[in-house]
Order: structure tokens, then C-alpha cells, then sequence
């Protein structure tokens, strides 16, 4: 773990690690053959002190999700805008803050804007989605909808891929186009026959790839 | 001490052409509070004046300006939490529309807070 200023830091892995220990904590499995999708709302309000969860109608998806963490209550608002399916992703997110984060209130948007940003979207992401269960539904719903038609372009296979595992996942389609970007290197390796528990897991900016906050 | 927003509040009201009363009523809010926000102090109390959320609003809604532009005035000592929600919304690139929004959510949860708290 790394410290940057005040703000203990974590890496891809770390992180993956320990969305896996909260996942089996509260009971959940990583075992794809008893997988079942995580209805976020549902958790929030089992885990969230005094939560109510507000709708809000923006106008814009811009602003996804907004928490506020009181001593005694805790608020959630979500954008009516946005699908069910996103919504569980942006409660997810919260969650996430809430669980791990200290500061009383968080805006969650369409952009990363801070390392706590990037460890809510790639926690969330992980907790929903985690990659040992994504990774090779994803391999075998590109084989299986290749078999079906095998002129489908590459466009056309990652929109059907993203509709197929955004209903598994019960997330929007959008989490999971992301969720196949973060996961290329790793899906990259599982591709050439490494096993899902000897995956390198690294970020993008590990990666030196883009600029993320990990 | 400092009080920009104060001293924006008169400086517009001025340029109005109204008085402390006629530009209170169009706000909503008392002349005396009015009065309380251009000079920066509670003259009840003798503090420093205590401006809610929802007084920026009606304060930037008849002044024609960005609420956000306001709270970027405020002394933070007042509300920060207000000013830095405000100004990361505006980062983000959301509508003036949706920060009211969203600050309307940040009220409901910090009255919800304090009532608990009581």
C-alpha cells in the first residue's frame, strides 16, 4: 500500500483482494456456479446506518450518484435519469465510499476526478462484476454468439457481448463496456491460457497506459 | 474581516435601484437579513452572518447570476461544505439546474443529520 500525501493508496490488486474479502464477509460467493447478481439498493440498506435513498431528476447524467455519511444517517441520492441497471452501479459506488472512505460527502460523475473516485468505480466494478466470474463468461458469450453468426463485426459482437453480461450482471451496458477496457490485459492472459488465480492483475497506469488514479 | 459576498449583494442591489425592503421582498428573505448579509454580521448576535444554502439560491435567482458564483464569494467559514459541493459540481460540468438539485439533496441530508442529532 502507498501513501500519497494523506491518502493511503492501493493497487488494482490490493484492491480486487479486498472487495473479495467483503464480498464473502457479507456472504456473497465468487463461484460463478452460485453467482447471483448483487441488487446494490438492497445491500446499501442492509449495511447503510439509517439510510434513505432519494431520486433526484437531473437533467443530465453528469451527476450519477451523490452520498452523504452522517454520524447518525446516511443519504443516497440517484439519478432518476440513469436505468435501473445503472443505478445499481452508481448505489454500488456509494457503497463502496461509505464502506472505505472517511469524508462525509461524495459526488460520484461521469468522469474520475480523484484517486477515492477511481477506488469507488474499480471496488464497484469488482464487486459486481468480479473478474474471476467475468472474465470467462465473457470468453465463452463471444464464442457462443460467434457460433451463432460468424459475420458479426467487432462492433456488433461488443454490443451483444455488453447486452448479454449487463443482464447477467444486472449493471448498464456502459459498466460493462468499461469493465472489458479495465480488464484487457487481464482477459488478454486468460486468452493465452493463464489461469484465472495466476492473472496478473494490474492498472492501466501500472500498465503505463493512460493516467489513472491507481 | 472579508466579505465579498456582501459587498457584491449591495454593490448589484444598488444597481438595481432598490432598497434593502423592496429587494428583501423579491427574495423572499427579510430586509434585516438583507441588511445583515451586505454588512457580514448578525446584528442580534454580533457574529459573523450565517447564509443557508437556500438563501444563496434566492440571492443569485434575483440577481440573475450563477449560485455557484455565490458560494464562490462566501467566506468558506460560513457553509464550506456548500461551497466545495457546489464548486466540484460545477467541475463536472453539471447544469446550474441539476447543482440546485443536487444541493437541495445536500440540505434534506444534513436537516435528516441534525434531527437525528437532536
Amino acid at each position: 500500500m502507498l501513501k500519497i500525501g494523506k491518502i493511503k493508496t492501493m493497487t488494482k490488486k490490493e484492491l480486487y483482494i479486498l472487495m473479495d474479502k467483503k464480498r464473502v464477509e457479507i456472504g456473497m460467493s465468487n463461484n460463478e456456479y452460485i453467482f447471483s447478481p448483487v441488487n446494490s439498493i438492497i445491500l446499501a440498506d442492509k449495511y447503510c446506518k439509517n439510510l434513505e435513498i432519494i431520486y433526484k431528476n437531473f437533467k443530465e447524467t453528469k451527476i450519477c450518484s451523490i452520498l452523504y455519511k452522517g454520524k447518525e444517517t446516511t443519504s443516497i441520492c440517484l439519478n432518476s435519469k440513469r436505468s435501473t441497471s445503472g443505478r445499481n452501479f452508481d448505489c454500488m459506488h456509494e457503497l463502496i465510499h461509505y464502506w472505505f472512505h472517511e469524508n462525509e460527502l461524495f459526488m460520484c460523475a461521469d468522469k474520475e476526478s480523484d484517486y477515492y473516485e477511481w477506488e469507488a468505480n474499480e471496488g464497484a466494478a469488482q464487486f459486481l462484476m468480479p473478474y474471476q466470474i467475468y472474465l470467462p463468461l465473457f470468453k465463452r458469450t463471444r464464442i457462443k454468439l460467434l457460433q451463432k453468426d460468424k459475420y458479426l463485426n467487432t462492433n456488433e459482437l461488443s454490443n451483444s457481448i455488453c447486452k448479454e453480461l449487463s443482464t447477467y450482471f444486472n449493471v448498464g451496458t456502459l459498466a460493462i463496456s468499461v469493465r472489458m477496457q479495465g480488464l484487457s490485459y487481464e482477459l488478454l492472459q486468460y486468452e493465452q491460457g493463464v489461469s484465472i488465480n495466476n492473472l496478473d492483475i494490474k492498472s492501466a497506469t501500472q500498465l503505463g497506459i493512460n493516467k489513472s488514479y491507481s | 474581516m472579508s466579505n465579498t459576498l456582501g459587498e457584491f449583494v449591495q454593490k448589484k442591489r444598488h444597481e438595481m435601484g432598490l432598497s434593502l425592503r423592496d429587494f428583501g421582498k423579491l427574495c423572499d428573505i427579510s430586509h434585516t437579513h438583507v441588511d445583515s448579509i451586505e454588512k457580514g454580521v448578525d446584528f442580534r448576535t454580533g457574529k459573523k452572518v450565517n447564509i443557508t444554502n437556500e438563501t444563496i439560491k434566492r440571492l443569485a435567482s434575483v440577481l440573475g447570476v450563477d449560485s455557484v458564483y455565490l458560494f464562490s464569494l462566501c467566506d468558506e467559514e460560513i457553509e464550506p461544505i456548500y461551497f466545495r459541493f457546489a464548486k466540484t459540481a460545477k467541475e463536472i460540468g453539471a447544469t446550474e439546474e441539476d447543482i440546485e438539485k443536487a444541493l437541495d439533496f445536500l440540505s434534506y441530508a444534513k436537516n435528516r443529520e441534525n434531527k437525528n442529532n437532536d
